[in-house]
């Protein structure tokens, strides 16, 4: 198969979409601490006194690690927090469907007010996959990981992933 | 010779890389404990405003009867606070966040009549403000929120034109005579806050279940704002605390329209 996909601009831009998702979450939610707080707490997965250092910390989390994936700092580590931080949030959403709570998403905290359930899950499903990408093949054109590094832009989905490539 | 060199710079430039590579990792490191540092810091602030004091008692609370005095004495009510309690009220109306209830009654739904009574035992009706908008709240005596906003919806009422708006209050929790007549009396409160008891009583110190008018209400968050139009329909509702700004602009909006 051709390697079309073989784009060190469309890796930039997978990798700008995974930032930017992440940077929008994250400001979203330190807009308004005590708002994103209280639709942590109506999860009711976290023990109460982790609810206000956990509603600190996750805002923050964000923003950083969607600067990493700006700049291109460690881009496959970073992809791979997003995909467990995305994995987590969908089986939080999961359980407060299965429950049937009838909570806020806090997705993007009190920007966008949706009732977590199957839509929020899908959302969330379809905006974990540029982390996934970059997990399995790290666009780092243009990035820090390049510069500074010496690490080859690694983005080339259609061929198969370069764990597989070692194997074979 | 030249190859040898050449092996020796490969060599340097690889061990470049990998310290800058340890440089990021553990600058990547500090990033993280600052997080959590910064995390700890902000969670442990008690950024509240400061507990609002006894007010003097209006003279209808001073003249109530002396078993109601002497039992809200003895439940020595006293309001306290928690971190991010009392620091909306001064806000401007555009601080107002979003009902977090998304089951409250939607405006131009009619408001459920109640006739509830005072701790005092007088009969207090909705229909007693059939052309006057109405602000509703519904409260719980141990809730700090609710402890927090009383100053400030005294002060509302007492600008309030009398003939076009009034405030209501609501006990949501069950409380007793002598709870509701406690929180009255300590905030100086000229506006009436009515029992709502659902069969299992409450108190300042025990939370009760809501009553039926506060669940005809769909309290889910105390407290719980309903703005009634002098026609008897809401016109709008909010939960948690408000800026009075808010407030005041909903009872207007609704007084004149």
């Amino acid at each position: 198969m051709p390697d079309r996909l073989r784009n060190p601009w469309l890796g930039l831009a997978v990798r700008l979409i995974a930032a930017g998702i992440w940077l929008v979450a994250g400001v979203a939610k330190a807009l308004d601490f005590t708002a994103f707080q209280a639709q942590l707490q109506g999860y009711d997965l976290l023990p109460s006194g982790l609810v206000t250092p956990v509603g600190y910390l996750l805002p923050l989390a964000e923003i950083v690690l969607g600067m990493y994936l700006l700049v291109g700092a460690l881009v496959r580590p970073a992809a791979i927090v997003s995909t467990v931080l995305m994995a987590i949030f969908v089986a939080a959403q999961a359980q407060a469907w299965a429950r049937g709570l009838v909570i806020d998403c806090g997705c993007f905290g009190s920007l966008d007010l949706q009732r977590a359930g199957g839509d929020t899950i899908l959302r969330d499903l379809a905006l974990a996959a540029p982390g996934v990408v970059l997990a399995i093949w790290p666009a780092r054109h243009l990035s820090v990981d390049q510069a500074l590094l010496g690490r080859s832009d690694a983005f080339s989905p259609g061929a198969a992933p370069p764990s597989a490539r070692t194997l074979a | 010779m030249g190859k040898a060199r050449r092996e020796r710079e490969r060599r340097e430039h690889e061990e470049a890389r990998r310290r800058r590579a340890i440089a990021i990792w553990i600058a990547t490191g500090v990033v993280a404990v600052a997080l959590a540092a910064t995390a700890g810091i902000l969670s442990n602030r008690t950024d509240s405003a400061p507990v609002p004091s006894a007010a003097d008692p209006t003279s209808a609370d001073a003249q109530a009867p002396p078993e109601l005095v002497a039992a809200a004495k003895a439940l020595d009510f006293r309001p306290h606070t928690e971190p991010g309690v009392g620091l909306m009220e001064d806000k401007p109306a555009s601080a107002a966040r979003e009902a977090s209830n998304p089951d409250l009654l939607a405006p131009g739904t009619q408001a459920p009549p109640f006739s509830l009574r005072t701790p005092e035992g007088d009969t207090v009706s909705l229909a007693d403000y059939r052309g006057k908008a109405v602000l509703l709240e519904l409260f719980a005596t141990w809730c700090p929120h609710c402890q927090a906003e009383a100053p400030h919806l005294e002060r509302l009422s007492d600008q309030l034109d009398p003939a076009k708006a009034a405030i209501v209050a609501i006990d949501g929790s069950s409380a007793d005579a002598a709870s509701v007549y406690a929180f009255h009396r300590y905030f100086g409160l000229t506006y009436p806050a009515l029992l709502d008891p659902s069969g299992t009583p409450g108190s300042f110190t025990q939370p009760g279940p809501a009553g039926p008018v506060s669940r005809s209400y769909r309290l889910g968050v105390f407290p719980t704002f309903y703005v009634i139009g002098p026609d008897g329909t809401v016109r709008w509702a909010g939960d948690g605390e408000q800026p009075t700004a808010k407030l005041r602009q909903e009872l207007q909006r609704a007084a004149n329209a």
